[in-house]
């Protein structure tokens, strides 16, 4: 490989050390060719394994390249050829690196948080009405000056004039303008709203790691700018990577959450019982990532309370904190409940990214577990003489 | 002489009549019976009858397949008996009779019933929302235990009457509910008849 490239060296040298030479006094067309001296021509490897027809350039740790090569080239070794005298041929040299995907953390689960869309849908009605008038008058009148008087002779004397009478005119104008809108708007405007509940899953999460799975944490959802209908789509997040190398994920969904205050008289008693209640009802679907498929899915409900007993009218401020904490622990029960029947079984053998987190006595079957008592074989090193004991127990007793 | 004589009589019947006076009560004897004797003062509902229906039914009740089947004593309560008689009966104390007798076989448990509330309520209330009560030992509220059956029934009587003869016909029905189902697991009734003549 190292005389290829020596000889792909030595050929371009040869040709650049001409046209140094000669000083380029024909200056190729369209481009500015600056031939650079050996010892910057990149360094070119070229892949057996993928033959094109165009040399392949993989850099190792360059994210991008672009050289300009404008002469022959000759690339030995690898059986392709690339001639170029005339026009310029630019090769990019990019991160085409296909990654190979990454294995999945054996036995490890993501519980995402919980998702909560909710539709709106309220009736709006909107009537408007505007009316608009301009009235304008204008009117001028005035005198416009009497007949006109005969021609008087010389020496007569004037005759008494009679008082002229005088003619009056005028114009009036009126204008009047009415205008007049009306518009109606009506119907249902639908509003979409998500939010994300976070807390609700500890228990679930300390069920997942009793039962010796790997509880990852997902990234949130709300840090992303926009949040809309493709949050919810879920094969589309993992593979957008959102939850990193789980080999599961346990979704849950929200499906309602009612709140009730009552106030009833008990019976055969003059009080009054007030309640405030809150039940929430989600559903969860436990998804491999790897194939899609549905592990398990179940319906888990949890109810909290909170009461006071008294009169007619009595004032009744209720324990929030004791309401969530008791709806909390009823639905985590339930939904551990549900999880441990269906819950995939481990799986032993642990490899890739999953093996770093394995050592060689969780392998051993039986460690860790309080009730067992392993007995371990006791040898011989070769080299040293020393008694060693094995890391696999020879026996295990259960209670 | 005769005068001293009477003298003396008048005041012998004098202090006769103030020791027997004395010494005797002025209204009826009182005693001590057998408290399970049969009692026959007339026809109206007596303890006779009251013992007579709560025994029965308690055994009958104890027989049944659901007090024998159960494998722990079934939560029962009680609904007042309804009084369907022309006569004033205390049913209370029927019910209480039957639930006495079914409590000490240990066979079945009671919860409160509707008219014992109010002391719970009241209890719970000064337990809980006093503030004056340590949070380990308080009773809390909404955990009292639910029935799985309650014990409902009637009493009515027939009533015959002559110049001479008086007929009482006493009938008293009791029946056990399943609460969840409605469903009626065990019924019984008693009946008594009671004849005066004079």
């Amino acid at each position: 490989m190292n005389n290829k490239i020596l000889k792909n060296q030595l050929v371009m040298g040869f040709v650049g050390a001409a046209f140094w030479v000669l000083g380029l006094s024909a200056p190729l067309a369209q481009t500015t060719t600056q031939i650079t001296p050996q010892s910057t021509i990149p360094e070119v490897k070229v892949t057996q394994e993928t033959p094109l027809s165009q040399p392949q350039i993989q850099p190792t740790t360059q994210a991008k390249k672009t050289e300009v090569v404008d002469f022959k080239m000759t690339l030995g070794g690898g059986g392709s050829e690339s001639s170029s005298t005339s026009t310029t041929t630019v090769y990019t040299a990019t991160e085409a690196v296909v990654k190979p995907p990454r294995p999945k953390i054996p036995n490890s689960i993501v519980v995402t948080d919980f998702l909560v869309k909710k539709e709106y849908q309220d009736f709006f009605y909107d009537e408007k009405a505007s009316s608009k008038g301009s009235f304008n008058g204008n009117s001028n009148f005035g005198p416009t000056g009497g007949p006109v008087q005969p021609g008087l002779e010389a020496g007569t004397p004037a005759p008494p004039t009679p008082p002229a009478p005088v003619a009056y005119s005028g114009t009036a104008s009126v204008s009047a303008n009415s205008e007049f809108s009306y518009s109606k708007n009506y119907g249902t405007k639908r509003t979409i709203s998500y939010s994300e509940i976070r807390g609700i899953t500890a228990d679930i999460k300390a069920t997942l790691l009793k039962a010796g799975y790997k509880v990852v944490q997902s990234n949130p959802v709300l840090t992303t700018e926009k949040l809309g209908e493709e949050y919810l789509d879920l094969k589309a997040r993992i593979e957008r990577g959102d939850f990193g190398d789980a080999q599961y994920i346990l979704q849950g969904n929200i499906i309602n959450i009612d709140i009730r205050s009552t106030n009833d008289q008990i019976p055969g008693t003059s009080d009054y019982a007030y309640r405030l209640e809150y039940s929430l009802l989600a559903e969860f679907t436990l998804i491999n990532t790897e194939t899609f498929e549905v592990s398990a899915a179940f319906n888990a409900m949890g109810s909290g309370q909170d009461m006071y007993l008294g009169k007619h009218n009595a004032k009744f401020v209720p324990k929030m904190n004791k309401i969530t904490k008791e709806m909390l622990v009823s639905f985590g029960r339930e939904a551990e409940k549900n999880l441990y029947e269906q819950l995939p079984p481990l799986n032993k053998k642990e490899s890739g990214i999953g093996s770093l987190f394995s050592s060689k006595q969780q392998e051993a079957a039986g460690v860790g577990d309080p009730s067992t008592l392993k007995v371990y074989k006791s040898g011989k090193n070769n080299d040293t003489g020393k008694e060693v004991s094995t890391d696999i127990p020879l026996t295990i007793y259960k209670k | 002489m005769l005068t001293f004589k009477r003298v003396c009589f008048i005041s012998t019947l004098c202090v006769l009549a103030l020791t027997v006076g004395c010494a005797s009560p002025s209204g009826p004897s009182v005693r001590y019976g057998d408290s399970k004797g049969v009692e026959t003062v007339n026809t109206d509902f007596g303890s006779t009858d009251l013992q007579t229906i709560a025994e029965s039914m308690a055994r009958s009740l104890l027989d049944s397949r659901v007090v024998i089947d159960s494998r722990e004593p079934p939560r029962v309560t009680v609904y007042d008996v309804k009084n369907k008689t022309s006569e004033y009966i205390d049913t209370s104390a029927i019910t209480a009779k039957i639930r006495s007798q079914l409590t000490r076989s240990g066979r079945v448990r009671f919860t409160v019933s509707t008219s014992e509330m109010q002391n719970q309520v009241d209890e719970l209330k000064r337990q809980n929302q006093s503030g004056l009560y340590s949070a380990q030992t308080q009773t809390r509220m909404g955990n009292m235990n639910g029935a799985k059956y309650r014990v409902e029934g009637f009493i009515g009587s027939i009533v015959k009457q002559t110049k001479d003869v008086k007929d009482v016909f006493y009938n008293f029905h009791l029946s056990l509910i399943n609460n969840e189902t409605g469903d009626i697991e065990w019924e019984d009734e008693k009946e008594i008849r009671k004849t005066a003549s004079r």
